[in-house]
């Protein structure tokens, strides 16, 4: 051992604990001495050679020490960096501080370093230094654990309660560890050479500080007194005791346990644990008639043993954690109460937490599994917790089947999947987070996952399928738990092939190049081995990353009919992640339906049987109230406005009783729509979405000129796409061979008034046909492939008693409506008039708050984006406002755009997502712009 | 690499960056985890379709660390952590809420405590008009007004007692819960 290196030794401590250094190394040696002589108790037998298993053992010790110490260097570094919140260096100036301790821990593992290769030599002087240095460790990591809270905090203040426990922890760690590798340093010695005269080398007592000294006697469990007298059997038992009593039961059953057990005739069995010898030898303590009795002392303030080394004259007792610490059984119960919120709270506080107990029983899982693999030597060096250390070292020394164990650390976390939240704020709010997300998913997936989490514990949680966890794991997910055999895959030992190969060979690139389409729909089933093909609509092309799950579908996609592409105008830049273009199947195609263009002149694309209302649909001969059909069709908007116009034609009737039949035939026209060709029925919002007449309109009216100069039907053209399908092909037909030829012949009859009732742009489609038949009948023009409307039709749609006025009911009173309609919100509109209150809620323009944009603006971002979404919704479905709605749309954004602007003379900037105030006004005026165009059309 | 603990440790720290969402991290991530993989799964069917291949051929390590994968978990966490977070703010508010009004009636109505549940039925405007010195009606009433005072929302006319000191209350609370720290 070199002078130079006990004197960094010596400066590191003089550094860390402001006190006065030992003057000089710890263990003296005589000028002129060789070091042989410095340890001349040591009587040396042969020469040991390397192969010897106590060298080993003695070697495998100062192994640990070192790494111990280096690792735990960087523990109490990143613990603190950690605290501190942000990566340091220590060094220079702050060494006397915290860097120093950090700095000069790392410093003495590399200074031991050295000793596990010299110690392979096997010569006694290496084994003297070796021992020595190991001493020294132990002694300056002592005070170490001693200065290190001062000077943390000295050092910034902010060194949080974890970095400081951690670092002391760990450091006592290392200080107890020291003690106990000295410990078997000594006795592989002794064993090794066959002398039982081993003592510590010679120290000189004047140069042992007064705090060293109880120090260096707890810590080796010897008196400094170079010919101290020995003790009796008794003595030695109690001082076993007492020393038990007062900083634990040991880890493991050392020589000098067994020794003491011998001596008092108490035989050790091997399921013994040091707690029972000890409960043992205690039994014959008090059989020999001395009465001993636990001594209780204060509890230290940390549970960590470094106030133990510190003060070892003060007497303790376990606490009740450390009881519970005590009291676990197995490893596997130990790492579950490592999870407890008792453990996590006491460790850590019931704040933020760096290391979480769960994290912790990882760690422990991950040493343990390295210790068994040899690559580390001691797992439980990171517990800052002597008494949990301990623990843990009694279960893994009484353990059989350690790998096993390690295991279900892995998978302990998952295995308590619901017993976790307590807290009833998180517990209430987690149900609900799951809840509201298995809804808005794939149902039942969430139950699917669980189920395969809980079948597939061990690979879920242990990880042990490496590269190909995951992705059969998603491949799991994506198909769902199916035990089915996809018939479209041919061979299920050939995918696996296929997948084994890409892993693993060279030809895989090849291979997967050859068959990337066909490998990106094949997934494995985990639990099976089974492959499957996830397929998705033609539809998911047009939204990545958006489309529900499709698994075990036919292989090959059929061919999608024509379908309708509807343009998304005038999308907010801020809803660019929206598909710009949706498409549309309408349900009149059906690629499996026959197309059928021999239809005769006379029949009517439509098919004569009797119609029925939409509720016939339902329940053919039952009715319904007005209110209940709108609850049953309030989920299918579409179905909803098909069932408004009917109560509207309904209405209707009983204003026109005068001439009745226009309104009853508009009824009638729309109803059998609505059953057999739902594509025609025009909207709920008239002028909006009429595909089929915009057909009708442009190639047979507009294009051949013949209806222009008595019909004007500006108002059913404004969509500009095309649609096909069967039924429009039947209409065709049925225009060209009986409408047309019809509406020549009027053109020639009707009236100028007639003329521009006709030309009501806002009447329906269902309405403009009607009139034509109703003309028709006037003036003796036929009409063929008109179906009769029964009575019993015409009962029906009485029978539907509406029970509230509905905005539309004629064009003579709708001001008056739509000034009812203004005052309330209907179910369309409710969420304009619930933004504007919630934005009042938070205290626009009083409230304290006003500086916090994001809370304030939040109502009005969402009355901007709702609005946009509607109407996009409104366009795939083909719905749209009534006048009403957009008049009451109207005021509520001119309120919003009144409160922008007043937003922005008080000071506070209205802003919508990451728009400028100016953008986000501009979003507004978009809206009503939108509005206005839409009201346009009712003009 | 365990892919669930990974997930699990992710949403854990996505959690710890947010206000106060409860102490129970851990248990709270570990049951959020399949949530996670639903939003995963659902919203990323295509990038989880596409990455297949590749990520086959990587280790578990490498794969969290994949461009498309590492976005769409991100994505996947993000979206579950914000969903628990707004329902911890509603939930601990709610029950702050009752407590808070529990709180104050057990001293406010400490003489008869049980008049509370006839009390909340009451139309502000009814409450205004019984509000006779020394009466329960009044002490309510007040404490209405200490209500309104403190969080600057004011009962409509025709709104119960009961439901307008809940929805003053929860407002305020969300009010502050919104405030960046």
């Amino acid at each position: 051992m070199s002078e130079q290196k006990l004197s960094s030794a010596e400066q590191l401590r003089a550094s860390l604990t402001d006190q006065t250094p030992p003057k000089i190394p710890l263990f003296e040696i005589e000028p002129g001495a060789t070091p042989e002589q410095t340890t001349q108790d040591i009587e040396l037998k042969p020469t040991p050679k390397t192969s010897n298993p106590v060298l080993k053992k003695v070697q495998g010790a100062a192994l640990a020490t070192v790494l111990g110490a280096g690792t735990l260097s960087q523990e109490i570094r990143n613990g603190i960096e950690d605290s501190l919140g942000k990566p340091r260096t220590f060094e220079g100036e702050e060494l006397g501080g915290l860097g120093g301790v950090v700095d000069g821990l790392k410093n003495l593992s590399d200074e031991v370093s050295a000793v596990p290769k010299k110690m392979v030599d096997g010569t006694k002087q290496i084994v003297d230094t070796a021992l020595k240095q190991a001493q020294g460790v132990a002694t300056t990591a002592t005070h170490l654990a001693k200065a290190l809270p001062e000077k943390a905090l000295d050092l910034s203040g902010q060194v949080g309660n974890f970095g400081l426990k951690q670092a002391q922890g760990a450091v006592a760690a290392t200080g107890i560890y020291s003690k106990i590798f000295s410990q078997d340093i000594k006795d592989g010695i002794a064993e090794s050479w066959g002398t039982k005269k081993i003592a510590l080398p010679k120290t000189s007592p004047e140069n042992i500080s007064i705090q060293e000294a109880p120090v260096l006697q707890e810590l080796y469990g010897v008196t400094l007194e170079e010919n101290a007298p020995k003790k009796d059997r008794l003595a030695r038992l109690k001082e076993l005791l007492t020393s038990i009593d007062q900083g634990g039961v040991p880890a493991f059953i050392s020589n000098n346990l067994k020794r003491i057990a011998a001596e008092n005739n108490i035989a050790i069995e091997t399921t013994d644990t040091p707690a029972d010898v000890i409960e043992k030898l205690r039994d014959k303590y008090l059989q020999q008639g001395e009465t001993f009795k636990n001594i209780s002392t204060p509890t230290p303030t940390s549970e960590t043993i470094a106030p133990q080394i510190q003060k070892p004259e003060r007497k303790r007792i376990l606490s009740d954690f450390e009881k519970d610490v005590t009291e676990q059984t197995s490893i596997e119960d130990l790492a579950e109460f490592l999870t407890s919120k008792n453990y996590k709270d006491r460790m850590f506080g019931s704040g933020t937490r760096a290391v979480s107990g769960a994290n912790l029983a990882k760690i422990i899982s991950e040493k343990v599994l390295q210790a068994k693999k040899g690559s580390q030597v001691d797992p439980y060096f990171f517990i800052p917790d002597a008494i949990l250390a301990n623990k843990l070292h009694e279960l893994l020394e009484t353990s059989l089947s350690w790998q096993e164990i390690v295991s279900e650390f892995g998978t302990l976390s998952f295995e308590k999947k619901d017993s976790e939240v307590k807290e009833e704020a998180a517990q209430k709010a987690t149900e609900m987070t799951i809840r509201k997300i298995e809804a808005a998913t794939n149902p039942g997936m969430w139950k699917k996952i669980k189920t395969w989490t809980k079948e597939n514990k061990y690979k879920a949680g242990a990880g042990v399928v490496a590269s190909a966890l995951l992705p059969k794991l998603f491949a799991f997910f994506l198909g769902g738990a199916t035990e089915q055999k996809d018939p479209h895959v041919p061979n299920n030992q050939e995918n696996r092939q296929v997948i084994e190969q890409n892993k693993n060979t060279s030809e895989t690139k090849k291979v997967s190049e050859a068959s990337t389409e066909q490998e990106r729909k094949t997934f494995i089933d985990p639990k099976t081995g089974d492959t499957f093909t996830v397929e998705k609509p033609a539809s998911a092309t047009s939204k990545p990353d958006a489309q529900p799950l499709a698994t075990n579908a036919p292989a090959e996609i059929p061919t999608q009919p024509e379908v309708n592409v509807i343009p998304i105008v005038d999308t907010p830049d801020y809803i660019s992640g929206q598909p710009q273009s949706v498409t549309d199947t309408p349900d009149y195609i059906s690629p499996k339906k026959e197309i059928s263009t021999e239809k005769s002149l006379a029949e009517p694309f439509f098919s004569a049987e009797p119609e029925k209302p939409v509720v016939a649909q339902e329940k053919p001969k039952q009715f319904y109230s007005v209110n209940e059909m709108r609850n049953w069709f309030s989920q299918d908007k579409q179905k909803l406005a098909a069932f408004e116009r009917v109560l509207h034609y309904a209405d209707g009737q009983e204003e026109k009783g005068a001439n009745g039949q226009p309104n009853v035939r508009a009824f009638w026209w729309e109803t059998m729509q609505l059953e057999k060709v739902s594509t025609i029925l025009p909207n709920k919002a008239r002028s909006q979405n009429r595909n089929l007449t915009h057909k009708y309109v442009n190639y047979h009216i507009r294009e051949s000129g013949s209806r222009d100069s008595i019909i004007e039907l500006r108002g059913l053209d404004d969509n500009q796409f095309m649609t096909t399908g069967a039924k429009l092909r039947d209409f065709d037909t049925w225009y060209k061979n009986s409408l047309f030829p019809a509406t020549q012949q009027l053109e020639q009859k009707i009236t100028q008034e007639e003329k521009e009732g006709l030309a009501d742009t806002t009447q329906t489609l269902g309405e403009y046909l009607t009139q034509v038949v109703y003309l028709g009948e006037k003036y003796g023009v036929q009409i063929k492939g008109i179906p009769e409307l029964t009575e019993a039709q015409q009962q029906k749609v009485r029978s539907f008693q509406p029970t509230e006025v509905r905005a539309e009911v004629s064009s003579g009173n709708r001001e008056n409506v739509v000034t009812q309609e203004k005052a309330s919100p209907t179910e369309n509109t409710y969420w304009a008039d619930s933004a504007l209150q919630n934005a009042s809620l938070r205290g626009v323009g009083n409230s304290p708050y006003n500086s916090n944009l994001t809370w304030l603006n939040g109502p009005y971002e969402n009355m901007v984006r709702q609005y946009w979404d509607i109407q996009k919704d409104m366009k795939i479905n083909r719905h749209g406002y009534t006048l009403g709605e957009l008049q009451y749309l109207k005021g509520q954004f001119e309120e919003l755009r009144r409160r922008a602007d007043s937003l922005g003379t008080n000071g506070t900037a209205f802003i919508i997502g990451n728009f400028s105030e100016k953008a986000s006004l501009r979003q507004v005026d978009k809206i009503l712009e939108d509005i206005e165009t839409q009201l346009g059309a009712f003009q | 690499m365990d892919p669930l603990a990974y997930i699990q440790n992710k949403i854990r720290l996505a959690l710890e960056k947010r206000k106060v969402v409860s102490i129970e991290l851990d248990a709270i991530a570990q049951n959020l985890v399949p949530s996670v993989l639903q939003v995963l799964v659902h919203d990323h069917t295509d990038t989880l379709q596409t990455a297949q291949t590749a990520i086959t051929t990587l280790s578990n390590t490498e794969v969290f660390e994949h461009p498309q994968i590492k976005r769409i978990l991100d994505a996947s966490i993000e979206k579950v952590c914000d969903m628990y977070k707004n329902e911890y703010t509603d939930v601990s508010n709610k029950i702050t809420t009752d407590n808070i009004i529990k709180n104050d009636l057990a001293t406010l109505l400490k003489t008869s405590p049980t008049s509370w549940s006839t009390l909340k039925e009451k139309t502000y405007q009814e409450l205004m008009n019984n509000a006779v010195p020394g009466s329960n009606d009044e002490r309510v009433f007040l404490w209405i007004g200490e209500i309104k005072k403190g969080t600057g929302i004011t009962p409509n006319i025709n709104e119960t007692v009961g439901n307008y000191s809940k929805r003053a209350i929860a407002s305020f609370l969300k009010s502050q819960s919104e405030i960046p720290v």
